[in-house]
């Protein structure tokens, strides 16, 4: 009640301020009104009682402002001081934010993928009027007539349209079908086409955009040519939108239609899913009879008609039907069969929401995935909810201190639900922005059998309300309940006592929440195994012929004078196919028993009573048989003779067949017809064939009859089966070669070879396997981590019991033991429950599955191994954390929070300064044995600190906490190789896009490790830092260097992980083929040597360097190889997708550039390593696999350049580094102080000469910046290799370069640079904010804008004429300074004076801001500029404006800043140097 | 502007609740009650009454209401809510615990 008063009191300030403020000053003036009264009544006069009563009362205005703020304080800001307050919490916890905004945005992104689908589906009307009226019919069908279906015969149609009159408008359409079609006479292309009945257009409402809507009725009956309506879509795309699109022909097959109208825009017929482009007229299909059904039939309500009135009459035509049937069943039919048949009814249901497959009883994947996604978003928020937990049981004391300073319960709450709000809202977006990119995924998905649907993109508003819904479902999933709980302190009792009194009913929660995330990632790896079971079963399969080396063409005789000209044509083509080199045999026959085209049909048996089991009819000429490697078990193959026109017809049938029809005999001999012929046209059988796989590796063989391909007379398409050691795209034109020969009326149409058909029959189980990979994979991530999380938030709960226990004497291992027991039973008993929900699952999927189950024991035993081993992993960190507590130092802690900081194991130098020492002295005094161990266990100390060392960098983790940048390094890297390998997996690459795609992974490979290895640069020799190391212990060098070379190996193998987790599972299945592992181990093999490669060739050139040169120069020409490398990696990076887009160009012009750069020779390792399994490395060609040879001597030569020149020179290196007193630093020289003197002289300011030297010294001295530019300088590089690569020229090329280099300043100035300077500008703060902007200015335009654009001009200089170069100079610059002051808008501060690292939400802005700028800017400014050099007015006009408004800018600035006292820094710096009191 | 600190704002939120819990009154007539009840004792000082009102039924512990005065002038009327009533009554316990522990201490010295 009180809050909901509140509520309308918050609302009303909101919203009537002015009403609210005129309100006050009445009540006031009323006020005064009386007192004045009463001083009059007192005896004052007037005047003096209303100075009286003004006195006492004090300043209005004052009191009213008071007021006023009463009302703001209560709402604005709070809610602006708690989100300020949030804001401020979360950015010093970026590795949790980050983790929480992933997570939640993942399952977030999943949810609205799908919803957009379901929406677009489901929920949205055809854009029709009245959508509410129309309506679909059904009719029983299916097997038994128990399901219904939605296909009618034309003459029932025509019934029930007359019938219905009165009720409803029915119109009728085939379903959709892709066609080929000519507009007038051109080439034929694909369309989709629907035949409809007359009035459809009318019946449904549908608009013409041109012409007629109703087009196409009534063209069939007169001779004239039929009318045509086509598709706004197709008329756009097509057409142009051309409005005498009126007129124009189509021709589809043999009919030529005119097209009479265009449909109203945004219409694509009633199926969802798949457009139609082209409507033509039901009346010219062929004439149809009662027994085909083919059209659906759809109606309209008349206005005051109700379905069930509708139903009736067509029920009645339904029931006439019936009894027609009832009236030819064969005698002695079961009375109750009759029955039934006689009660069946037609259904009616809505249309309005368009027809689909996916809709109704096929609708099962959408619920399916719907399931999936609902659990990755309840395992997110799981997982979200046990950090919230942990990280709110270490804000304990903020709590009970806040409380305890006068804070309610309900303001706790909504500060935390404030940050998880905040928090949600980056999920949101993130996930809004995932949706989009996964919407293909799930949309493939849900149709694994047929084409894929295409959809109208879903309604924004609807999916940012869907979006907004869920992100507060998930608030209130995983915020609620522990905000609620942690709300719940007791200030005095939380202060007193330690926390870990508190916390055994959250422990508990967590643990809870734990068995939750690892059984459904239990239930989500069973089905993965299952279906990638599933998947290895099928394809392993034998499919009864010899799939290797065979090679299917489609082939089409256009037109049939005489058959004995096709048969002459067709029997040639065999003979000259033959005969191509390379090709042992060919054959025609009507398909491939994967490509789908066989004619079904019924036989009649003399002396075999007829089953109404069908048969497949299969053409096929001599040869066939061998070819295919089909085995004949009995009698002979099909001989010339019986292709002779007037032989005896003759047939080969399948065992199956054979077994079944003739019950075992022999049918040799026996004779057959087909059902359908009158009079009968018998067949002799003359052998039988072993059974095949037809069409579906699932299904069992079918009964096939196999008849010569010119039975009953020479077809029109066949296809031409090859069996050949050449691969398709060298046979490709040869065949149509060969073809055109034969007969220029024969066309080769698709060339494919028969594994790659095995493999597209099983798209769909390669989809469920990866995307149960994927899932799997997600679940168990998100189980790690609430593993990870609750474990070392019971031992931080626990660090003083522990500390007790181990001062009683508790070995490590015990407590190691007894951590890892408590995760294993919470564990074990997640794996149980998922264990159990599985195999109550497994009925829903069990269609899906082929040969394996979620039960098999082996599918079972894997996948609970995998769990518990990963999640145990998870728990060993932090139980380890537990054994390495020191009970000193845990039972002095009083406040329990001896968290992750103080226990760390990674953190190496108290405590492990203190085991060392201890180990040092056991050594001295103990038998070898101990000191070995004791030497293992310094070593491992070492290791550790080095690993520790490797993440110790303000880039990676702000707060200084290594296994937080361990997390969020991986984090970054692993999604996007997973998201990746699944693109890759939905565009089912083959051939040379397959190589190019692993081509691209191998460069990433490559690249990820380059990159760590130039960081890591200063890593692989001594420093000044291991001398501190180094003196306390008597270690040698090379301890060191071993330390750090392991630590530097286990910190390359995790990235390498990283990046090709996804890749290794998931690759196989991109692959195809029947070796899952062999592939994997391949992948794998190739990228770690790739990966080695790099690393050992950049240390290697470490190695040669520091051999060749000595001293200061040594450090120069590293310096800058350093910077050099990584500009070039990162260029690299870019160029990477154009080199693998033109590997098939480069392999067969056999460049030498295959030989100059390294990825490629790791592309051709694999194509030797990789399993032989079909159409991939046939294409790959052999220059790519030649390379192979030149990776492994690549390795070896790098490693014996590293031996050679890295370990001697090492030791000599780390003496020097280490024993010799550091160089003191020379003053500049006479050069440097020229320069300077001149810089001062032409700025005049002090302030600002420091400030420009300030900056120049940073970029030139600070490795970090030198990295940071090079890489923008590698980006830089990049885009102006593809901008000219894309033919853009020299106009673009400058531009973006000014842009990159504009942008990467902007960005490097917001590093922070060496604290000391930091301080100094800090402690000078003066008015000079001026001094440092005009200052900042000066340097990017004088030092990098000018310098660019001068070179840029003396290169021009020597093609183009002057004008041109001086106008594209003055373009560039000009432009340049607006972009500059653009960027540095906001920049009111010296470079590289924040003292923290600016922080993700930036570097996020800053990556945004290129993508755009490097899309849109440059190739804008570009036109811009053309545009303006082409019209000199508006030049003039330009540069005038943009002269005016960058002085006017500048003069602003000087008048506004000078009065602007000190300087904006991101953050206050060292408090410290504030309190110093320096500036007073 | 000095201003005299004779009522800790804590206080003179109770002694508004409470005068308001005889029934509805505008502000002139709170501070005018709280004087005369108190027999000039505590004077509230007028500008920091206004701000307190404000505070007070932003909590939603009073609510406001436009109303006509004995004068006949249009006039803001507070009156305390089922909330605020029970403000009061743990105002009041608390004011009880402090006062009566303030005069223990004093007697004691």
């Amino acid at each position: 009640m009180r809050l909901f008063t509140i509520l309308k009191l918050r609302l009303r300030t909101l919203l009537k301020s002015r009403r609210l403020d005129q309100e006050l000053e009445e009540e006031l003036r009323y006020h005064i009104d009386l007192e004045v009264e009463r001083h009059v009544k007192a005896g004052m006069s007037p005047l003096e009682a209303r100075r009286a009563a003004m006195l006492s009362f004090g300043g209005a205005s004052q009191i009213q402002e008071e007021c006023r703020d009463e009302r703001r304080a209560a709402w604005f800001t709070g809610i602006g001081r708690d989100l300020q307050y949030a804001l401020r919490n979360l950015r010093r916890m970026p590795g949790f934010a980050t983790a929480v905004v992933v997570t939640l945005g993942l399952g977030i992104g999943a949810n609205t993928a799908v919803f957009s689908i379901a929406d677009a589906l489901l929920f949205r009307a055809l854009p029709l009027p009245q959508p509410e009226r129309l309506f679909q019919v059904l009719q029983p069908d299916g097997p038994g007539l128990t399901g219904y279906g939605e296909l009618f015969a034309i003459p029932d149609f025509a019934d029930m349209r007359d019938r219905v009159a009165g009720y409803a408008d029915l119109a009728a359409q085939t379903e959709p079908r892709q066609t080929m079609a000519s507009v007038d006479g051109g080439q034929e292309e694909p369309i989709r086409r629907v035949a409809v009945s007359e009035h459809y257009f009318a019946v449904l409402g549908i608009e013409a955009a041109i012409g007629r809507g109703g087009g196409t009725e009534g063209g069939a009956e007169s001779s004239q040519t039929p009318l045509a309506v086509i598709s706004y879509g197709l008329w756009k795309r097509r057409f142009d939108a051309d409005p005498s699109v009126l007129g124009r022909t189509i021709r589809v097959g043999k009919t030529i239609f005119q097209i009479a109208g265009v449909a109203q825009a945004g219409f694509a017929g009633i199926d969802l899913g798949t457009p139609t482009d082209l409507w033509t007229p039901l009346a010219v299909e062929p004439a149809r009879t009662r027994s085909v059904r083919s059209i659906r039939i759809i109606g309209r309500l008349k206005t005051s008609a109700t379905m069930a009135q509708a139903a009736a009459p067509l029920q009645a035509v339904l029931h006439q039907r019936m009894v027609e049937m009832v009236g030819h069943a064969p005698a002695g039919s079961p009375q109750s069969l009759i029955k039934r048949i006689l009660g069946l009814e037609v259904k009616l249901i809505p249309a309005g929401g368009g027809i689909s497959p996916v809709r109704g009883e096929a609708g099962r994947p959408l619920f399916i995935v719907f399931g999936l996604v609902g659990l990755v978003l309840l395992m997110a928020c799981s997982t979200v909810g046990t950090l919230f937990e942990a990280r709110h049981s270490a804000r304990q004391g903020e709590m009970a201190v806040r409380m305890s300073m006068g804070a309610g319960r309900w303001r706790l709450i909504r500060q935390l639900l404030t940050e998880a709000l905040l928090l949600a809202g980056a999920a949101g977006v993130v996930g809004f922005a995932l949706a989009r990119v996964t919407r293909p995924v799930f949309l493939a998905l849900l149709t694994p059998f047929g084409p894929q649907l295409e959809l109208p993109p879903a309604a924004d508003g609807h999916l940012l309300a869907f979006t907004a819904a869920i992100g507060g479902l998930a608030v209130l999933l995983f915020a609620l309940g522990p905000a609620w709980r942690s709300s719940a302190v007791n200030p005095a009792h939380a202060l007193r006592s330690s926390t870990r009194l508190t916390s055994s009913g959250r422990v508990r929660r967590g643990r809870l929440a734990v068995v939750l995330e690892v059984s459904i990632s239990m239930v989500l790896v069973l089905g993965a195994g299952a279906f990638a079971r599933t998947l290895i079963h099928l394809s392993h399969i034998n499919t009864g012929f010899d799939r290797q080396n065979v090679i299917v063409a489609g082939v089409r005789l256009r037109s049939v004078e005489t058959e004995q000209r096709a048969a002459r044509a067709w029997k040639e083509l065999q003979e000259r196919v033959s005969a191509i080199p390379g090709v042992e045999s060919a054959s025609l026959s009507s398909g491939s028993p994967f490509d789908g085209a066989s004619g079904n049909g019924l036989l009649r048996i003399p002396g075999v009573a007829s089953n109404n089991q069908g048969s497949l009819f299969f053409l096929a000429s001599p040869g066939f048989f061998p070819t295919t490697g089909m085995r004949i078990v009995q009698g002979r193959d099909f001989e010339a003779r019986d292709l002779e026109p007037g032989a005896a017809p003759v047939a080969l049938v399948s065992e199956s067949l054979a077994r079944q029809a003739f019950s075992g005999k022999s049918p040799i001999g026996r004779t057959f017809s087909n059902l359908e012929d009158s009079p009968p046209r018998w067949v002799t059988i003359v052998g039988v064939v072993r059974n095949i796989k037809f069409g579906n590796l699932r299904d069992a063989s079918p009964r096939v009859v196999y008849l010569p391909y010119t039975w009953p007379k020479p077809p029109q398409i066949l296809s031409l089966v090859l069996r050949a050691r050449r691969d398709v795209a060298s046979l490709a034109g040869v065949l149509r070669r060969e073809a055109g020969l034969t007969d220029p009326d024969l066309a080769v149409g698709q060339i494919t070879s028969q594994t790659q058909l095995i493999d597209e029959s099983l798209t769909r189980e390669r989809m469920l396997a990866s995307v149960g990979v994927f899932f799997g994979g997600l679940a168990v991530l998100m189980a790690v981590i609430g593993i990870y999380g609750i474990t070392s938030y019971t031992v931080s709960k626990r660090t003083q019991e522990i500390g007790i226990r181990m001062a009683l004497g508790a070995p490590r291992a015990s407590v190691l033991a007894m951590i890892l027991r408590e995760s294993a039973i919470v564990v074990g008993a997640g794996a149980a429950v998922g264990l159990a929900i599985s195999q109550a699952a497994e009925r829903l999927v069990a269609a899906l599955l082929f040969g394996a189950r979620a039960s098999d024991p082996a599918t079972l035993l894997t996948a609970a191994l995998f769990v518990l081993l990963v999640t145990t992993l998870a728990a060993f960190h932090p139980a380890r954390r537990a054994a390495n507590i020191d009970p000193m130092m845990a039972i002095r802690c009083e406040w329990g929070v001896a968290s992750v900081e103080t226990v760390s194991p990674l953190r190496p130098t108290v405590m492990g300064g203190f085991r060392q020492v201890e180990a040092l002295e056991r050594t001295q005094s103990a038998s070898l044995p101990q000191s070995l161990r004791a030497d293992a266990r310094i070593f491992g100390d070492l290791v550790r600190h080095f690993f520790g060392r490797f993440f110790d960098k303000e880039a990676l983790s702000p707060q200084g906490r290594p296994e937080a940048g361990v997390f969020q390094t991986l984090g970054l890297l692993i999604p996007p190789s997973g998201f990746i390998c699944l693109l890759f997996m939905i565009g089912n690459p083959h051939g040379w896009q397959l190589v190019g795609l692993r081509f691209l992974l191998i460069c990433y490979s490559m690249i990820v490790m380059g990159v760590v290895m130039v960081f890591e640069w200063e890593a692989l020799f001594p420093d000044r830092r291991d001398y501190l190391i180094l003196t306390p212990l008597p270690l040698r060098p090379f301890a060191i260097l071993a330390a750090k070379f392991a630590a530097l190996g286990i910190f390359l193998a995790m990235f390498l992980g990283a990046v090709n987790f996804f890749g290794v599972l998931l690759w196989p299945g991109v692959e195809g083929g029947n070796s899952y592992f062999q592939v994997a181990g391949a992948h794998l093999a190739v990228m770690i040597a790739a990966g080695l490669f790099s690393a050992l060739a950049i240390a290697a050139l470490q190695g040669v360097l520091v051999t060749v040169f000595r001293g200061v120069a040594y450090r120069r020409v590293s310096a800058a190889v350093q910077t050099v490398l990584m500009a070039g990696l990162i260029l690299f990076l870019f160029v990477s997708p154009l080199m693998a887009m033109a590997i098939p160009n480069l392999c067969r012009t056999h460049s030498p550039f295959l030989h100059w750069i390294p990825p490629f020779w790791f592309a051709g390792l694999y194509e030797q390593m990789r399993p032989v399994v079909g159409h991939g490395s046939a294409q790959a060609g052999k220059t790519l696999a030649g390379l192979g040879s030149l990776a492994m001597r690549s390795i070896w030569i790098a490693l014996a350049l590293f031996t050679a020149s890295f370990l001697p020179e090492y030791r000599r290196h780390a003496r020097r580094a280490l024993e010799i007193s550091l160089p003191r630093p020379k003053g500049p020289g006479r050069i440097g102080r020229a320069l300077s003197r001149a810089v001062a002289w032409l700025l005049g300011d002090p302030v600002e000469t420091g400030v420009f030297h300030f900056i120049g010294q940073t970029i030139s001295r600070s490795l970090k910046h030198r990295l940071f530019l090079a890489t923008y300088a590698g980006f830089g590089a990049a885009l102006a290799v593809m901008v000219i690569s894309n033919g853009g020229g020299s106009v673009r090329a400058p531009l973006a370069l000014s842009f990159v280099l504009v942008s990467g300043l902007r960005a490097a100035f917001n590093f922070p640079s060496d604290l000391r300077a930091n301080w100094a500008f800090q402690v000078s703060e003066t008015h000079s904010a001026a001094a440092y902007i005009r200052a900042t200015r000066k340097w990017v335009m004088f030092l990098a804008v000018l310098p660019l654009f001068l070179l840029v001009a003396a290169i021009e200089a020597m093609r183009s004429p002057m004008p041109v170069v001086a106008f594209h100079s003055a373009f560039g610059v000009t432009v340049s300074m607006v972009l500059m002051e653009a960027l540095f808008l906001g920049f009111h501060k010296v470079p590289f004076t924040c003292s923290r690292f600016p922080g993700k939400a930036s570097l996020v802005f800053l990556s945004v801001l290129y993508v755009f700028g490097f899309t849109f800017y440059s190739s804008w400014m570009a036109q811009l500029e053309v545009w303006l050099w082409a019209w000199p007015l508006p030049a003039v006009l330009f540069f005038l404006v943009c002269g005016v408004g960058l002085v006017a800018l500048w003069l602003m600035r000087e008048r506004v800043l000078p009065s602007e006292s000190g300087l904006e820094y991101e953050d206050d710096g060292n408090p410290a140097v504030r309190l110093l009191g320096l500036n007073e | 502007m000095s201003r005299p600190t004779d009522l800790v704002q804590g206080t003179l939120d109770l002694l508004i609740l409470k005068t308001l819990s005889l029934g509805p009154i505008h502000g002139w007539a709170v501070g005018q009650r709280i004087q005369q009840i108190s027999n000039d004792v505590l004077q509230v000082q007028q500008g920091s009454l206004y701000p307190a009102l404000h505070r007070l039924e932003q909590q939603g512990w009073i609510r406001a209401e436009w109303g006509e005065s004995e004068n006949h002038r249009r006039a803001r009327f507070y009156a305390l809510t089922r909330a605020g009533q029970k403000r009061l009554n743990q105002e009041l316990q608390q004011w009880e615990r402090l006062s009566s522990a303030i005069g223990l201490v004093v007697k004691a010295v």
